[in-house]
């Protein structure tokens, strides 16, 4: 899932221009929903304080919400058009995903960013995410006994640890594990371990940024 | 799966309580995989030999002993030593009993340690028996055995940090004032107790809380003796926690007493409704993560997450998390008040405070009862505070009186991070404030409030 944390709110302040009159926050309904960073709670508490700090700076700025399901498709967006017109500036609580398709849907509109989007992870505890994947675009979990090393080791190592590996922790910061401890003892448990034996040529990173902008067709919706 | 499947009274995760009028299944505990429904209905799955299988029942018991762990490697424990123990060749060695070695023992350590001192004096009077301990502890009969003991010329030596030791060979070093003591002998220690095996598991396939020494039972008033935070699961010995042995008897009775209560009929505890819109919900199980009532599930029809009304106990936490604001209750009140001093109250704490209190000590403000401050929404706060230019107070529990056991702190970390972004805005975050209180501190309620109202006239 891709994984959110809602923007420092005198960021958000300072982003805002001056003569703002209308201000639309639009929340998203799924990805970052999920990870508690931009649905209908945050965007509504988002509102109320925004009135709270203009009020007490004697503007009179009309600030409104609403959570449509996914910004990044157009049919969910479609429903708020009429809403977007009549506000100066949008507040997207979305991923950068998000945020771009309503600019592109509406050229010339202020679309302004609420949310940080941080990494693809997963919930490992109440209100808490852990990075998993980094979208390299060549999955190689398969010869690293299931825990990827691209986005857990922080170096992205693929043939074994760094020397600051220390006690299962990365010299990074020890609140880290080491993946390459989390790889080596998930091998050991389901009998792989010989398969981190084996040299790993260089990867090939054309498919991630490398290559550059990334996009991809499915055949099943084209004809040649 | 077999086709229809049984309903019990009562189901035992581990052992079953001795008791002829309730119909009851045993489960050991590495078998379960899920609990589905609430009290009155729950269904268990569990691995039955090469298949899942299922049952139903109205209640459930969690009936575990607890571990144990030897202060010292390859000493006796306590809990370990039968009758023939004493009458082994080497009787005539000192029976030396050691209790409270690292951590205090429960009360039915020191039972088992002084039946143990008066069974070797009765065998064989001669015998020396010493008997190391911080403090005694009392239940049943102790007393008795302690004088009997006492009588029989057992020795008792009192203990403090630092001042027993027993080496690596079973050796016990005594060193306390004027007394030095260097003593081998038959020694048996009282084992420390820990959590049951599995209550991890168990905690996450109930959804219950677990306490900091991973025990399925938090130290709370409301859940003395064996209740869990959900309804119709109890938790009883290595589930519930370190004292559990000590009135394992009374525990028993009480447990099965709820059970048969419950089997007569289960109320819900609120006329509220309690609902979730589910075509808002994201199933993202934030409100089954945070309710500490176990009591939300996912409606696999619906693919919506959903409140079970007899196991919901209003506390009102899943509506203030929920990212989507997906649940709504029936009494709820969109409108916040505009007064300039606007206090928000528990229902189980400081409504009952004030009602203690000689004289009214929220006269003048403008109050607003809730029954639980998880209650509270980020968005009320600020709503409350653009209503006025006053200050809100909010008045939570303190720990060990919270019915809903993690609502306070919920609500504590909504005000903190309120104010944090108050305080970015360069707007006054001391315009809100958070209490802790318990029922009993209506004196404390009322100094607290009259210094609060100072401050806010000021």
């Amino acid at each position: 899932m891709i994984v959110g944390k809602l923007k420092d709110v005198a960021e958000i302040k300072d982003m805002l221009p001056e003569d703002l009159e209308s201000l639309f926050i639009i929340g998203c309904g799924t990805c970052v929903s999920v990870s508690l960073a931009g649905g209908e709670r945050e965007a509504k508490s988002l509102r109320d304080l925004l009135e709270l700090y203009f009020r007490s700076q004697g503007r009179d700025v009309k600030v409104n919400t609403a959570t449509i399901k996914r910004q990044c498709d157009d049919e969910f967006i479609d429903s708020e058009e009429l809403a977007i017109s009549e506000h100066d500036v949008v507040l997207s609580l979305a991923c950068g995903v998000g945020v771009q398709h309503l600019g592109i849907k509406h050229p010339g509109k202020m679309i302004l960013p609420g949310v940080n989007t941080t990494f693809y992870g997963r919930n490992s505890d109440v209100g808490e995410w852990e990075e998993m994947c980094l979208g390299c675009g060549d999955c190689i979990l398969d010869d690293f006994a299931g825990v990827c090393p691209v986005a857990r080791c922080s170096k992205s190592l693929i043939n074994g640890p760094c020397g600051g590996s220390q006690d299962g922790k990365c010299e990074v910061d020890d609140e880290i594990d080491c993946g390459w401890d989390l790889i080596y003892n998930r091998a050991k448990e389901i009998g792989q371990l010989d398969r981190l034996l084996s040299y790993e040529g260089p990867k090939d990173w054309s498919t991630y940024r490398d290559g550059g902008v990334r996009s991809h067709k499915n055949p099943e919706f084209f004809s040649e | 799966m077999s086709g229809s499947i049984a309903h019990y009274d009562v189901a035992y995760i581990g052992q079953a309580l001795k008791e002829n009028e309730l119909s009851q299944v045993t489960l050991p505990a590495s078998s379960l995989t899920e609990c589905r429904g609430e009290i009155g209905n729950f269904t268990l799955s569990y691995q039955a030999e090469e298949e899942l299988d299922q049952i139903q029942t109205s209640n459930v018991v969690i009936n575990l002993p607890h571990q144990e762990e030897l202060p010292v490697e390859g000493c006796l424990s306590l809990t370990g030593v039968g009758d023939e123990f004493l009458a082994e060749a080497d009787g005539d060695k000192p029976l030396i009993i050691i209790q409270d070695y690292q951590e205090l023992s429960a009360a039915a350590l020191s039972q088992r340690g002084l039946k143990l001192a008066l069974q070797a004096k009765s065998e064989d009077p001669a015998r020396e028996v010493y008997y190391f301990y911080q403090a005694m502890r009392f239940m049943d009969d102790n007393d008795e055995l302690y004088e009997e003991a006492r009588r029989q010329e057992v020795i008792f030596l009192k203990h403090d940090l630092g001042e027993l030791e027993i080496s690596q060979d079973g050796e016990v070093f005594y060193s306390r004032e004027d007394i030095e003591l260097n003593l081998s002998g038959k020694l048996v220690v009282a084992p420390e107790l820990k959590p049951a095996a599995e209550v991890e598991r168990l905690a996450r396939i109930f959804n219950i809380t677990r306490g900091p020494e991973g025990y399925l039972q938090v130290d709370n008033v409301y859940l003395q003796p064996t209740l869990s935070g959900k309804r119709g699961l109890y938790v009883l010995g290595g589930a519930r926690g370190p004292n559990a042995l000590t009135y394992q008897q009374e525990e028993r009775e009480y447990t099965l007493q709820e059970i048969k209560r419950n089997l007569i009929g289960v109320e819900e505890l609120d006329e509220e409704e309690r609902s979730v819109d589910d075509q808002k919900c994201v199933v993202c199980y934030t409100c089954y993560r945070v309710c500490p009532h176990g009591a939300i599930q996912r409606d696999e029809e619906l693919n919506s997450m959903q409140i079970m009304p007899l196991a919901c106990q209003s506390c009102n936490l899943c509506i203030s998390r929920c990212p989507m604001g997906a649940i709504t209750r029936s009494g709820e009140i969109e409108e916040q008040p505009q007064s300039d001093r606007q206090v928000i109250i528990c229902e189980n704490s400081a409504a009952l405070a004030r009602e203690k209190a000689d004289s009214d000590p929220m006269a003048g403000l403008e109050v607003t009862e809730v029954p639980c401050v998880s209650t509270v929404k980020k968005e009320h706060i600020y709503q409350r505070l653009a209503g006025s230019e006053g200050d809100l107070l909010i008045l939570g529990c303190i720990s060990e009186a919270c019915k809903h056991l993690t609502g306070h702190d919920r609500c504590e970390q909504v005000v903190s991070s309120a104010k944090s972004d108050l305080e970015k805005l360069d707007l006054d975050p001391e315009r809100v404030n958070y209490q802790r209180l318990s029922p009993r501190m209506a004196a404390d309620l009322s100094a607290y409030l009259a210094d609060w109202k100072g401050e806010v006239l000021q």
